[in-house]
C-alpha cells in the first residue's frame, strides 16, 4: 500500500525535473540562436527600421546592405584574403606534417618520444606570447610585405595538435602493412605516398577541417603580421569595423553575415567531425 | 611506436617541419626570454638590465590591475562556462528527444570567430538599438539602460560576457563526450538505490567526469590569462583603462609604445603565469583522479 504513492510522487518529480530539463535547454538554445537570428534580419533592413524595431523576421529581404558591403567596403578582399591564405597555410602544413607524422607512427627508434614532445611544446606557451618577436623576425627577415608568409606562422601554430592527431591516425593502421611493403621492395617514399597517405584519409580531413576553422578565425596574428591594407583578412577587417562605418548597423550586421556564412556552411557539412576533431583536440590540451 | 627500422633517410621526411617550427616557433619564444632582460626599442642597441623588466612588472598598476581581472574572467569562466556547460551536457547524458538539435545549436558559435562575435556583441549592446537598452527601457527600467562597453562601470563585464557565450558550447561537447563514456549501469545501480537526480550528479557524474572536468578548468584559466581578441576588439583596453588585460597591455608597450624589453618581459610573465596556472589546477584538484 505504501508502495503506489512512492511511484506517483516519483513519476510526477521525473515529469517535473524533465520539464525543467526541457526549459533550461530550450532558453539556452534560444539565448544562443537569438543573436544570430537579429543579426541576420537586421541584415536586410535600414537603418531607421532597426532604430525604431527590434524583429527577427525583417519587414522586407532588401539586399542592400549587402551590396553597400560589397560595393564600398574592403570586405569582399578581405574575404578573398581569408580563403586564400587559408589554403595556402593548409598545403604547407599539410607538407610539412604528413612527412613527420609518418617517421613518428611508424618507425622505431629511441628519439620518437623526444622529437614528439618537442613538437608539442608549442601548446603550452601563449600565441601572443611570441608574436612581437615573431614580427621581429618578420621584418628581420623581409617577409612583412609578403601577404603568404604568415602561412609559416600559422602552421607552426597548428603543428603540434596535427602532428598529435595524425600520429594517432597513422597508428590505427597495421603495421604489417609496412613490413609488407618493404619485403616487396617499396621505398620508404613509396610507402609514405602509396599505402601510407591513402590509407590516412580520414585523419587528413579532420586536421584540414580543425585548421581551416582555426586559421580561418584568427585574428591576433593577422593583426600583427600583415601590415599591406590589400592583404588583411576578415578578422582584421571586422574588428575595424566598428570604428568604420559604426553608425550603419545594417551594413554592420550584413558585414557579419559575409563573414561567418562560409563558417556555417562548413559546420552543417561536417559537423560531426568538426565537434568529434576539436573534442579531440582539447583531451590533449 | 612504429615498427619498422631507423634509417638515416626519415630524417629528410622530418626536416621540413623541424626547420619551420624552429624558426617560427623556438627561435620567437627563445628571443622572447633573452630580451626580456633588456632595455630595447626595437631598432637599436640593446642595453642589459637584469631582471629589473620583471622588478617593474611587479609595481606597474596596469599590469597587476590587469592581472586581477584576468583572474575575475577565470574565475566566471570556470563557474559559468565549465559549469554551465556540466550542467547542459548531464542533462543530454541520455538521448532525449531534440539531443541532436540542442548539440548542433550549442556548438554553433564556436565555429564563428572572436572577431565577428565580438562585433555581434558591439551591436547587442548599443545604446540605442541593442536588444539589452531596448529591453531595459521597455519595462520601464530605462535609466539603467546604458552604453555598456563605454561605461567604467560595465565595460569589464560586457566583455567578459562575451566569450563565455562564444565558447560554452566547446565546453559542453567536450564534456558531454566524457560523460556519455560512462556506463548506464553505475546509474541505473544507484538509481535502485533510490538516488535522485542531484544526488546522481554530485556523486557519480560529476566524480567521474572529474580529470576531464580538469581539462576544460586548465582551458578555460588559461584562456582567460592570455585574453586578448575580445577585449582588443571591444573596448581596446577602455574606458580609461578599465578592461586593460596583461595581453592588451603588453601589445601596446611594445607595438605603440615600441619598448621591447618591457614588452617581451609582459610577454613572458602571460607564459609563465599560464603555465603556473597548469601545474596548479593539476595540482589542486588532483585529489579525487586517484
Amino acid at each position: 500500500m505504501t508502495a503506489k504513492p512512492t511511484a506517483n510522487t516519483r513519476t510526477i518529480g521525473s515529469h517535473f525535473t524533465r520539464a525543467g530539463k526541457y526549459a533550461v535547454l530550450s532558453f539556452q538554445a534560444a539565448l544562443t540562436i537569438f543573436p544570430i537570428i537579429w543579426v541576420l534580419s537586421n541584415s536586410f533592413r535600414t537603418t531607421d527600421q532597426i532604430l525604431t524595431s527590434i524583429r527577427l523576421v525583417p519587414e522586407q529581404f532588401a539586399l542592400d546592405n549587402y551590396l553597400n558591403v560589397w560595393r564600398m567596403t574592403s570586405i569582399p578582399r578581405a574575404l578573398v584574403n581569408s580563403l586564400t591564405i587559408d589554403i595556402v597555410s593548409i598545403l604547407l602544413l599539410l607538407a610539412v606534417v604528413l612527412p613527420l607524422s609518418f617517421v613518428i607512427a611508424r618507425f622505431r627508434f629511441r628519439a620518437a618520444t623526444v622529437i614528439y614532445l618537442f613538437f608539442s611544446l608549442a601548446v603550452l606557451v601563449p600565441m601572443v606570447t611570441v608574436l612581437p618577436m615573431t614580427f621581429k623576425l618578420f621584418s628581420e627577415l623581409g617577409l612583412l610585405g609578403h601577404k603568404y608568409a604568415i602561412a609559416f606562422i600559422y602552421v607552426a601554430e597548428q603543428l603540434p595538435l596535427s602532428v598529435f592527431l595524425m600520429v594517432m591516425f597513422m597508428r590505427t593502421i597495421p603495421s604489417e602493412l609496412d613490413e609488407a611493403a618493404i619485403m616487396d621492395g617499396c621505398s620508404i617514399l613509396d610507402l609514405f605516398r602509396h599505402v601510407i597517405i591513402p590509407l590516412s584519409r580520414n585523419g587528413i580531413v579532420t586536421i584540414v577541417i580543425l585548421s581551416f576553422v582555426a586559421i580561418w578565425n584568427d585574428y591576433l596574428t593577422a593583426l600583427v603580421v600583415l601590415s599591406r591594407q590589400a592583404d588583411k583578412t576578415l578578422s582584421v577587417v571586422l574588428g575595424y569595423a566598428r570604428n568604420e562605418y559604426a553608425v550603419d548597423y545594417g551594413m554592420m550586421s550584413a558585414a557579419i553575415i559575409f563573414a561567418i556564412a562560409p563558417m556555417i556552411l562548413i559546420y552543417i557539412l561536417v559537423k560531426n567531425r568538426l565537434i568529434k576533431g576539436m573534442a579531440m583536440g582539447a583531451v590533449k590540451g | 611506436m612504429g615498427t619498422l627500422r631507423f634509417r638515416p633517410v626519415v630524417l629528410l621526411f622530418m626536416l621540413p617541419a623541424f626547420v619551420l617550427y624552429a624558426i617560427f616557433f623556438v627561435v620567437p619564444f627563445v628571443r622572447t626570454f633573452y630580451y626580456s632582460f633588456f632595455s630595447w626599442n626595437g631598432m637599436g642597441q640593446a642595453t642589459f638590465l637584469g631582471l629589473a623588466n620583471y622588478i617593474r612588472l611587479v609595481g606597474d598598476e596596469l599590469f597587476t590591475a590587469g592581472l586581477g581581472r584576468v583572474t575575475i574572467w577565470a574565475i566566471a569562466s570556470i563557474v559559468l562556462k565549465v559549469g554551465g556547460a556540466l550542467v547542459l551536457a548531464a542533462m543530454l547524458r541520455k538521448r532525449i528527444r531534440g539531443s541532436d538539435f540542442f548539440t548542433s545549436v550549442f556548438f554553433l558559435p564556436v565555429v564563428i570567430s572572436a572577431a565577428a562575435i565580438s562585433l555581434m556583441f558591439a551591436l547587442l549592446y548599443d545604446l540605442d538599438t541593442g536588444p539589452f537598452n531596448v529591453l531595459l527601457r521597455a519595462i520601464g527600467l530605462g535609466g539603467l539602460a546604458r552604453n555598456w562597453l563605454g561605461d567604467e562601470k560595465t565595460a569589464f563585464w560586457a566583455v567578459i560576457a562575451v566569450p563565455i557565450f562564444h565558447t560554452i558550447g566547446y565546453f559542453f561537447v567536450i564534456l558531454l563526450a566524457g560523460l556519455q563514456d560512462i556506463s548506464e549501469e553505475i546509474y541505473e545501480a544507484a538509481e535502485i538505490d533510490g538516488a535522485g537526480a542531484l544526488k546522481l550528479f554530485t556523486s557519480i557524474t560529476v566524480p567521474l567526469i572529474w580529470p576531464i572536468l580538469q581539462i576544460c578548468i586548465v582551458l578555460a584559466t588559461t584562456g582567460a590569462l592570455k585574453a586578448f581578441d575580445y577585449v582588443f576588439i571591444l573596448t581596446a583596453g577602455g574606458p580609461g583603462n578599465a578592461t586593460q588585460v596583461p595581453a592588451t597591455y603588453m601589445y601596446q608597450t611594445i607595438f605603440v609604445g615600441l619598448k621591447y624589453g618591457y614588452g617581451t618581459a609582459l610577454a613572458f610573465t602571460i607564459f609563465l603565469f599560464t603555465l603556473a596556472a597548469t601545474l596548479i589546477i593539476r595540482r589542486l584538484t588532483s585529489f579525487q583522479a586517484d
